[in-house]
């Protein structure tokens, strides 16, 4: 059966609820499923969306991170908040519900930046997603991830989502509407 | 920073058209206007409040169920306004009172704007939130700030009609010409969802400060540096940055320098905010629990 199917809002407005097999990851929320099922990120402005699949022991995973690196200052008890927390975390979770890690194919997208001084100086601290995208990718390869694909940058939002009966991984934006861009079986 | 508009400013139907074209507009309902107004009184006791508030049954049971949500802890399940009034405070209830009598038309989807249902309540709840954040930080009115967010991105609604069937042509609009959203629902409409939503606010004889945090929320500057156009404003960043309710309305977003310093916040922290806000949202997510 195709899981897709089961999508009930994404790129909708339908906005119905969720089967028991689609979720959609809020922020800084990571969540990992045994089994079939869709999961959807919707509405990634400078976060970044990580997704890993095991296809042959059916484990996929997504991590909805909204920020490079723990802070000196934070105090978020949430792996999920951070890049070099979130990725390792949600590794750790597929493992632990079956996957195997060097089966694992894994994707990110996000990292949008659309917000800039009015008097147009530059201010890396700002440029978030541009720092966010980086991080992925250092970190991603810090851990020997088999990386299939990305879709980062731009000034607008993305709706981010996976199924295990394609495989694909599809990023949705208003203005290009819905493409694949990368398969992760 | 600049003035809002330069592209093409031509307006195409006047605000009271546009508002005449959207089907149901959004009322405040009188008993929440009545609340406002008995909050800002020194003098008003926990019975006139919760008499106010009383007035309006679909009101007052969401004010129940909001003061009953995880968010606010009470150690026992709260059964009566006058009780909600006096455990959680008047200044506390008049932010439930807006939550309530907001929810319903802040959850309607909005297609125009590429909003599912309840993301534009989930925005405006960034909004409120976040601009409660940056007042705290910044030693302001944070019940003030809270009020003004939740009502920022009103005219979204009346616009919606307006812009259905263009918001995919509006964003490539705004691509290609480095335009903000705000230049590109000027360049389309001939106005912007702040002058819509402050020209709701006025009619619903909203304090003027608040008419003005709304109308500036995105060119703060404009309002004669209020603070609350500049709270409202980062909050409005910080919600974009995280997605936090985001739809079509992404593109630039100019952040004005000034607000960082009226606010006392500091842009080399702006990781430090955004973890600040999201915990915000997160936690404000328990506030809605429950209501279906």
């Amino acid at each position: 059966m195709d899981v897709r199917q089961w999508n009930l809002s994404f790129g909708s407005q339908s906005g119905g609820g969720l089967s028991s097999h689609q979720f959609s990851v809020g922020l800084a929320e990571i969540r990992v499923v045994n089994g079939p099922t869709l999961l959807e990120c919707q509405g990634i402005g400078s976060c970044i969306a990580v997704i890993a699949y095991d296809a042959h022991a059916c484990v996929s995973g997504v991590a909805h991170i909204i920020l490079p690196k723990r802070l000196p200052s934070s105090s978020s008890d949430r792996p999920g908040t951070f890049m070099d927390t979130a990725v390792e975390y949600l590794l750790n979770e597929l493992v632990k519900a079956g996957a195997v890690a060097e089966r694992l194919k894994w994707a990110y997208a996000g990292g949008s930046d659309f917000v800039h001084l009015a008097s147009g100086a530059s201010l890396p601290a700002l440029e978030l997603g541009r720092r966010n995208s980086e991080a992925a990718k250092s970190e991603l390869s810090r851990l020997g991830a088999e990386v299939v694909g990305n879709d980062t940058g731009g000034t607008t939002g993305r709706d981010v989502s996976f199924c295990t009966a394609d495989g694909d991984v599809k990023v949705r934006t208003v203005h290009e509407g819905e493409k694949t861009i990368c398969n992760l079986q | 920073m600049q003035p809002a508009v330069s592209h093409g400013d031509r307006p195409r139907l006047p605000i009271q058209a546009i508002l005449r074209q959207t089907q149901d507009l959004p009322v405040l309902p009188g008993a929440i206007m009545r609340v406002i107004q008995l909050t800002g009184n020194s003098d008003a006791t926990s019975r006139a409040i919760a008499d106010a508030i009383g007035m309006d049954q679909a009101v007052t049971a969401k004010v129940l169920r909001l003061a009953n949500s995880s968010f606010y802890g009470l150690p026992r399940k709260v059964t009566s306004l006058q009780e909600a009034v006096i455990l959680l405070g008047f200044r506390t209830v008049r932010l439930i009172a807006m939550v309530a009598g907001t929810f319903t038309w802040m959850t309607r989807p909005l297609k125009g704007y590429d909003l599912p249902p309840r993301q534009l309540m989930r925005h405006s709840m960034g909004l409120a939130l976040g601009a409660q954040m940056i007042a705290r930080i910044g030693q302001f009115d944070p019940e003030e700030a809270f009020v003004a967010g939740l009502l920022a991105d009103i005219g979204k609604i009346a616009i919606d009609n307006c812009i259905d069937g263009k918001i995919s042509l509006m964003m490539q609009l705004g691509i290609k010409g480095g335009m903000t959203f705000e230049d590109v629902e000027r360049t389309v409409l001939g106005h912007t969802h702040s002058e819509i939503g402050a020209h709701m606010a006025e009619n619903w004889n909203l304090p003027q400060e608040i008419v003005e945090g709304i109308r500036w929320h995105h060119n703060p500057l404009g309002s004669g540096n209020s603070w609350l156009a500049h709270a409202i404003h980062l909050a409005d960043v910080l919600a974009m940055v995280t997605g936090y309710g985001l739809g079509g309305d992404g593109l630039q977003y100019q952040l004005c320098e000034e607000s960082l310093e009226i606010c006392r916040v500091s842009a080399e922290d702006f990781d430090g905010l955004v973890e600040q806000f999201v915990g915000a949202v997160l936690h404000g997510e328990a506030l809605l629990e429950g209501m279906g």
